[in-house]
This record gives structure tokens, sequence and C-alpha cells, in this order.
């Protein structure tokens, strides 16, 4: 039953198999909660925000038209429903397009912080989750989610060129601090 | 983001054409600096694809789970409750029915003169003479009363069952 597609439990769960979303809230659970998590920097409320998702995406299966794929739909809920609950976002491309110019500031120097002594994959994971939240969303949909420019750019809503600018200015700014603490010298 | 910043991303993506390449391998060749942001670039990369996937507590399937059968199980009770009634009601009015067709049948028997049709008739304005009595004023107002609830809870379950059938 475990290896089944996300079509096939779709398909099962239409006709009255209810039981088989639990294969499907399994299989995307932590991957969405770790989206929440960077989206609303708060575990607990990230939760409960996934809890709704779930039921959310469980009460529009009967709509789901699957002309793509289930997980880009189910993160286009979650993406939406975290943005509702940061509540004076702005939601529409037009504004996403206008911040997309934003300079945001991580720490420069990673001395005297808690960071310090810590592996290189441990600070940027802790970086992640202070950038602005469609910067760590762009890199948590591509890197931990593992989906293209194109799923994330339909499931945030933005262009893919949008969230091609919005990734190589997360990995700049992340650069920049492998740069200025001079982690790539362990390396050469 | 300056331009060598987005071809350095480009290249980590392997979005460079080979004429882009080239010309980034000779820049890389020439610039210390340059080689080091794309070392740096590349380790965010590698590390960025490292980063643990957080894991959620055992039991938060089985917490959406009964979020999920806790509504379809009121929906099937709901569904149940409104079947009853309205066995309910169909028995109530089939037993009318009943007591008014053995009523004429008992009428046209004893009048054994006339076609029975005619007793029916006869039966039948009988009847609508008793309706007429049931719904004098004095018994209006329980008549009214009556109405109103049995609408009111017909209204109620049409209701619910819009809503059920919007859900899901």
């Amino acid at each position: 039953m475990k290896n089944l597609s996300d079509f096939e439990i779709i398909e099962s769960i239409k006709k009255g198999n209810h039981s088989d979303y639990s294969l499907l809230v399994d299989r995307y659970k932590n991957k969405g909660f770790s989206l929440l998590k960077r989206m609303l920097k708060n575990e607990m409320e990230a939760e409960e925000v996934l809890q709704d998702c779930f039921l959310k995406a469980f009460n529009g299966l009967k709509s789901f038209k699957q002309e793509s794929k289930f997980s880009t739909w189910f993160y286009r809920i979650v993406y939406n429903t975290a943005l509702t609950k940061l509540s004076g976002k702005k939601r529409k491309i037009e504004n996403e397009m206008s911040s997309i110019e934003d300079h945001f500031a991580l720490p420069d120097n990673v001395s005297g912080l808690p960071l310090e002594g810590k592996e290189l994959n441990i600070i940027l994971n802790e970086m992640v989750e202070k950038l602005p939240e469609k910067y760590s969303t762009v890199i948590t949909m591509f890197y931990l989610n593992e989906m293209s420019c194109e799923e994330v750019s339909e499931a945030m809503h933005i262009s893919t060129a949008n969230v091609k600018v919005l990734l190589y200015r997360a990995r700049n700014a992340l650069k920049e601090i492998v740069l200025k603490n001079n982690f790539q010298e362990e390396l050469l | 983001m300056n331009y060598t910043d987005e071809i350095l991303n480009k290249y980590i993506d392997g979005e460079l054409s080979g004429d882009e390449l080239s010309l980034l391998k000779d820049e890389l060749a020439a610039s210390e600096d340059l080689q080091k942001k794309l070392i740096a670039l590349k380790m965010v990369h590698s590390s960025l694809k490292g980063i643990p996937e957080d894991v959620l507590s055992s039991d938060f399937t089985s917490k959406v789970m009964a979020k999920i059968s806790t509504p379809l199980k009121a929906r099937k009770e709901d569904k149940y409750f409104f079947i009853l009634i309205s066995s309910i009601f169909g028995l109530i009015f089939s037993a009318v029915i009943i007591y008014m067709i053995y009523g004429m049948l008992n009428n046209s028997s004893a009048e054994s003169s006339g076609s029975f049709i005619t007793g029916l008739f006869d039966s039948m304005s009988d009847y609508l003479s008793g309706l007429k009595n049931i719904f004098a004023e004095k018994n209006l107002t329980l008549i009214g009363s009556i109405s109103s609830f049995a609408l009111l809870i017909s209204g109620y379950f049409f209701f619910e069952g819009f809503k059920t059938s919007k859900r899901f």
C-alpha cells in the first residue's frame, strides 16, 4: 500500500477509503512542517497550521483535478495558509515583484554567537530560518522539498524568473557568511 | 546581485551555455577572488542539500485523521437521523391514507345501494367536511404551529444536506 503513487491513493480516497489519506499525511507531513516552521518561525504554530492544511487538502480532494502534482498543490495550500496566518503580508504577484529588490541582512560574523563551533550545515540551516519568509520558502521548497523552480513558481504563484532571483539572492547571502567567516579555507 | 553572482549561480544549477562556461573558466583562471566565491557558493549549495528534514511527533497523523473522521461520523449520524424522521413521517402519512381508504370501503359497503364509485365520492366529501372542521378558526393556531415546526425541521435538514454535499 505504501508504494502507491499519490494519484492512486487519491483515487482510493475518492472511492470512499478515507483512511488511505493517512498515507498522504505520512508522506508530506515532515516536509510541510519544515516549510511552515521556516515561514512562521514557531514550531507549535507550524504544527497547528499544518493540521489545518491537511484538512483543507482533504476537503478539496474532490476538486483536485490532477493537472499538477499533488505535492505542488499541497505545498501551495501550505504556503497560502501560512501567508494568511502571517497577517499583513502582501500576497499578490505585483506586490511580490515590487519587494524582490528588498535587501536583508544576516549576521556577518558568527564569532561570539551561539553558532560558533557548529558545523557549517547546521549554521546555514539556522541562517535559512532567519531569512525573510519568501527566501526561506524558496530555499526550503527547492532543497528540502526537492521541487523544481517551475513547481516552486506554481506553489508560490510567482514567475519562474522570480523564483530564481529569490533563490540566487538567498544563496548569495549565505555565501557571504561563508566568505566572511572563511569557512571555504577549511576546504583548501 | 551582480552579473558574476548570477553567472556563478547558473553554473551551480548547470544552466550555462557552452560559450558562457568557457568564459567563466577563463575568468576563474584569472581571479583567485572569483575562485573563492565559487567554492563558497558550492559549499552553500551542498550544505543546503543536506539540511535535515524536520520530524513531527508520531501521533500527528492520528490527530489529523481524528479531525477528519469526526465530521464524517457526524454526517453519517445526521443521515441516519434524517432517514429515521422521514420514515416516521412516511408511516404516519401511510397510516392516515390506509385509515381513509378503510373508512371509505366501510362506508361504501354499508351503503349497499348505488355504485361503489358514488359511495367513494360520498366518503371523500365526508372527510373533506371533517378537514374543514380541523381548519376551523379555533384550530387554525394549532395547525399553523404544527406546520411552522414541520417547515423548520425540513428546512434544517435541507440546509444540512446541502452543506454536506458542498463539503465533499
